[in-house]
């Protein structure tokens, strides 16, 4: 975090509120804030719409379907490495075997259960066979 | 010469790694060529510690275990261990035992092990079930192309073992032939004359601290000069201004690109899916709807092999017939003879002695109890059912901040929670291990208290044990819910691999059950004994009458006992068992109602862990974390037993 964004604003850098020093855009902290915390957990967030093109997640696709990887999102630490590493790299083919309770999917000979968060940061394009 | 590692010694000493994926046959192999006892295990997290060979094996140097890991950079502290592993270990020579049917994923860490420059070979292992699934694999071309042995081996079967020794000692340091992008390999030639000595090659040290494995960060931060890792620092931040992307991602896309080159020449897959039953099972116990029946069913069997067999059978045999009939009363005999003090012959085999309590109910009552466990939860992670049980239940475990795989320590915790409290280790961040610990701590009856609790719930009624379920799971929901809530750090979701359901291994299984029993015996047992120490001398010094009639106001106030239920309470701290058994002792006599049974084994069941476990939390989370647990579910437990009093007395029921 920009010290220096810190320095010039009101409230101090003891505030639990995180602020890009380029373009303002502020967030909060939730290590530093309980209440903030449970806040944000309980208020249900809007997901943007995204633009319904070619491409869908691998939380989208039905189950029977198989996809092609395009690409991973570049989430934080090593999770998007991890996916990867199971099979769920550009380029791969992936076989759907169901959405619920959670996305399990089939890479190579490898079943992998994965939450949608996860699953929905995987992009993809259906294969027609 | 200064920029490479010093050799390591080729004469004597140094270890053999086996290093490899989850689930691939690591531990069985090393079972077979170490001959010791060690478990082998499907779900991942089994292989806690680093097991290793005492001695050399049958391949020569020690042989080390690594826990799996899916691909370095590591996550868990599981798997951060392997990381440290490769760091530290003076490395003869690396194994890595690959899944055949699986070959990319394989191959992404058989070239993290090649950069490492030692001696490697890859065992390609389950070659049987590749074949089953029209998999085959040119292991001749791979070994050219790779430059490293490629033996296929079915390690169920012991097939293949035998060569692993001569082909591994034989062979040359493995020589990378996979080049990154010239800013990347730049980078790494300036950072070699910068890096400790260690076994790894210093290009091999370099590139795994690039991947961003956490554990070879700490390492080097530690171990270089702290002017060298300024400029490894200042290093890596101008290569990935210069690539515009982080240098791990970059890296990995290196390897994956040329994983599918290597796999376009070996590799022929028909793609058959397996069928038959073992497929089919796995389907259903992990469907949105039959997922539920299939886990009722598998508890059910459970507790009948467990709380039927084990702690009604076995135990009154050995309780009641071995122990109770045949050896106590010669031992009593032996002792009062050969005994010079009447104090000593009090402390051995007295009312609280540590033959006649301790080792009486140790061998008698627990070991029979978990013994049966063991084994029901070995068949569990032999089949490969518990990564399908972490599916159906992760739901449930979401409500708590947690994710399906807690299931594991939460199941384990049924047989004994010091042990699970262990296993906790296999979550992803400390805040998980916090929360999974702390509920483990207030809500899991562990299987010695667990059959006493239903004995007694079964002989009031079903409404009593329903009672007792409803409340004691209503609580671990709701203190878990309020807990994620106030602790800092966000949830993990869910990824994890579903194996293949297999037949369990007759011998496999067993050896694991008598390593975990092993395990047990010597780590459990002497703090039982020292609870049972404590005991006779709070009850020799008369401190214990004391206590007992402190502890009345709550316990016959608030809770609605009978006085001498506060003598349980204390015991219950010592043994978990000793607290359900002294309520029993009491309800034996008649003198507690239906309403007290239920609410005396509510009150029991969410009391502070045995002094085993607690001293497991500290060990594990730190003293500070045990003493708030225990700050915490002690008044907790009392209140949810006092509110039970309160509202099953206002209903009328059981009175």
């Amino acid at each position: 975090m920009d010290e220096a964004a810190c320095n010039t604003c009101p409230m101090g850098s003891n505030c639990p509120m995180v602020c890009c020093p380029v373009c303002g855009y502020t967030t909060i902290d939730t290590d530093k804030t309980t209440v903030g915390r449970i806040a944000l957990n309980l208020v249900p967030s809007q997901n943007p719409k995204r633009d319904q093109a070619t491409l869908s997640t691998l939380a989208e696709v039905p189950k029977g379907v198989s996809v092609r990887v395009v690409a991973v999102e570049n989430t934080d630490g090593s999770r998007p490495l991890q996916m990867q590493a199971y099979g769920l790299a550009p380029g791969r083919l992936v076989h759907i075997l169901q959405q619920e309770p959670v996305t399990v999917v089939r890479a190579d000979h490898t079943e992998l259960a994965l939450e949608g968060d996860l699953a929905s940061k995987v992009l993809v394009e259906v294969v027609t066979s | 010469m200064s920029s490479e590692c010093p050799p390591v010694a080729e004469a004597d000493g140094g270890s053999v790694a086996l290093v490899g994926h989850h689930n691939v046959g690591k531990s069985l192999i090393f079972q077979r060529l170490t001959g010791s006892r060690v478990t082998v295990a499907n779900y991942p997290g089994t292989t806690v510690e680093v097991a290793r060979s005492s001695g050399p094996s049958a391949l020569g140097p020690a042989l080390i275990d690594t826990p799996g890991i899916i691909t370095f950079p590591t996550r868990t502290e599981d798997e951060r261990a392997t990381s440290r592993a490769l760091l530290e270990e003076p490395l003869r020579a690396i194994i890595q035992v690959g899944d055949a049917k699986n070959l990319r994923r394989t191959l992404l860490l058989t070239l993290q092990l090649i950069e490492m420059e030692r001696p490697l070979l890859l065992a390609l292992n389950m070659t049987d079930e590749a074949d089953s699934r029209g998999v085959r694999v040119e292991h001749q071309r791979l070994q050219k192309q790779l430059g490293i042995p490629v033996v296929p081996t079915v390690a169920v079967r012991g097939e293949g073992l035998d060569q692993l020794g001569d082909v591994l000692l034989n062979s040359a340091p493995a020589t990378p032939k996979l080049h990154y992008p010239k800013p990347v390999e730049d980078t790494v030639q300036g950072l070699i004359p910068l890096l400790p000595a260690c076994s790894l090659s210093a290009r091999g040290l370099a590139l795994f601290w690039l991947s961003g494995d956490p554990e070879a960060e700490s390492w080097l931060n530690q171990n270089a000069s702290a002017h060298n890792w300024e400029q490894m620092i200042a290093s890596r931040e101008r290569l990935e201004a210069t690539l515009g992307r982080s240098v791990d991602a970059v890296i990995q896309d290196t390897r994956l690109a040329y994983v599918e080159h290597l796999s376009a020449t070996v590799l022929h897959d028909a793609g058959t899916q397996q069928e038959g039953f073992a497929a089919w099972f796995g389907r259903i116990s992990v469907h949105p709807i039959w997922g539920f029946p299939v886990l009722a069913g598998v508890l059910l069997a459970v507790y009948l092999f467990v709380g039927h067999f084990g702690a009604g059978t076995l135990v009154d045999l050995l309780e009641g017939t071995l122990f109770g009939e045949i050896i106590n009363p010669l031992v009593i005999q032996v002792v009062e003879n050969l005994s010079p003090i009447p104090l000593l012959t009090e402390f051995l085999v007295g009312e609280y002695g540590l033959w006649t309590m301790g080792i009486t109910y140790a061998l008698a009552l627990i070991l029979p109890i978990v013994a049966t466990f063991f084994l029901a939860f070995g068949v569990l992670e032999d089949t490969g059912y518990l990564p399908r049980l972490s599916v159906v239940t992760n739901r449930l475990f979401s409500h708590m901040g947690l994710n399906g795989k807690a299931v594991l320590p939460m199941v384990l915790g049924l047989g004994c929670v010091t042990m699970a409290t262990m296993t906790t280790r296999v979550l992803e961040n400390r805040r998980e291990r916090t929360l999974a610990t702390f509920l483990l701590a207030l809500s899991i009856p562990c299987s010695a208290q667990l059959g006493i609790v239903m004995g007694m719930l079964a002989a009031v009624s079903l409404g009593a044990t329903m009672i007792w379920g409803a409340v004691v799971f209503g609580v671990m929901l709701m203190v878990g819910w309020l807990a994620a809530q106030l602790l800092p750090g966000s949830r993990s979701p869910l990824m994890m691999e579903l194996p293949p359901l297999r037949r369990p291994v007759a011998k496999n299984l067993i050896v694991k059950t008598l390593a975990r029993l092993e395990w047990y015996l010597k780590e459990v047992i002497p703090l039982f004994l020292l609870g049972t120490a404590i005991l006779f001398l709070l009850a020799a010094t008369d401190i214990l009458p004391g206590l007992i009639s402190a502890g009345t106001p709550l316990v016959t106030g608030w809770l609605g006992l009978p006085p001498e239920a506060s003598e349980a309470f204390i015991m219950g701290f010592l043994r978990r068992d000793f607290g359900a058994t002294g309520m029993f002792v009491l309800g034996s006599e008649g003198l507690l109602s239906p309403l007290q049974i239920t609410v005396a084994m509510v009150t029991i069941t969410l009391f502070i862990p045995c002094v085993a476990t607690v001293f497991m939390i500290s060990k594990e989370r730190g003293r500070r974390m045990a003493a708030g647990m225990v700050a915490l579910v002690f008044p907790l437990a009392f209140l949810v037993g006092g509110l039970l009093y309160r509202l099953l007395f206002t209903l009328g029921w059981g009175i």
